[in-house]
């Protein structure tokens, strides 16, 4: 039996952010620009749409007055991470 | 559609590889100490042996000392910062742990006297092996593995000696890890 992919999490790049956010406590807006090669405007499109899902937290702050964006992902989203990972399996691995 | 499934679940590996292997670089803080308490120790070791009365003069400058630059190299290197990892956090409440035990045992040195720097270091060996596994640094394990064995041996130990293991076990367990760990940092720079 295969269950619907979570649509969310069903694409290359909001995936590489929650896969990455999975593994630190938090993280800056500009590593994950670096380790998911993404650009700019189509990574903050993304981090709101995980946001608006309630999968990550965003702070905005400063430091030596640039604008420093941290990211952490939230339970909802570490509960939807592994739900996923599960649903990739059984789509893998049927039966 | 299965070849697509497969890539996501390469994508999040490397991604998850890509973040565990990511820690800061808190070498500088091993080598501060490392050199504060090993200098102070020598120093002590040769004070006593000209009779001095400010034998203990050195730990009273380096130590302070050895305070200020941790917390300000600290304080600098959280602004260069980009991520927060989990082995950073736990490596944070390790060394708090040690820090407040080692306060602790110093506070009591009147009662504990000859046996106060045997227990520092093996305060020592808990921080270290602790640091050394989930840095995966051998010689750092390796090096706690000998401030046990130095620790119960200076039970046994006279005081003016205990200085000289003391000298060798943060050289064994700071000094030259914390240049390993120096280097392995330049070297993924």
């Amino acid at each position: 039996m295969f269950k619907d992919l979570n649509p969310i999490l069903h694409s290359q790049l909001r995936l590489a952010i929650v896969s990455l956010l999975i593994s630190l406590q938090e993280a800056e807006f500009t590593y994950l620009k670096e380790k998911t090669k993404a650009t700019s405007g189509n990574l903050s499109v993304q981090l709101d749409k995980l946001k608006t899902e309630g999968y990550i937290e965003i702070t905005k702050t400063f430091r030596n007055n640039y604008p420093l964006t941290m990211c952490k992902i939230t339970r909802k989203g570490i509960s939807a991470f592994e739900e996923y990972v599960e649903q990739l399996k059984s789509y893998i691995n049927p039966g | 559609m299965e070849n697509n499934e497969k890539q996501h679940l390469e994508l999040i590996a490397d991604m998850i590889n890509t973040a565990r292997k990511e820690f800061s670089d808190d070498s500088f803080i091993y080598l501060v100490w490392g050199w504060a308490v090993c200098i102070a120790s020598i120093a002590q070791f040769v004070l006593l042996h000209m009779k001095s009365e400010y034998n203990a003069l050195a730990w009273a400058i380096l130590m302070p000392l050895a305070a200020i630059v941790q917390i300000v190299g600290l304080a600098r290197q959280k602004k260069k910062e980009r991520v927060k990892t989990h082995v950073d956090k736990v490596l944070g409440y390790v060394w708090m742990s040690v820090g407040i035990s080692l306060g602790i045992v110093l506070f009591s040195q009147n009662t504990l006297q000859f046996n106060t720097y045997p227990v520092l270091i093996i305060l020592y060996g808990i921080g270290t092996f602790i640091s050394g596994g989930l840095m995966d640094l051998k010689v750092m394990k390796a090096g706690a593995i000998c401030c046990w064995v130095i620790g119960a041996v200076e039970f046994y130990t006279k005081f003016e000696y205990q200085l000289l293991l003391l000298a060798l076990s943060v050289i064994l367990s700071y000094i030259i890890p914390g240049y390993i760990l120096k280097n392995r940092f330049r070297q993924n720079v």
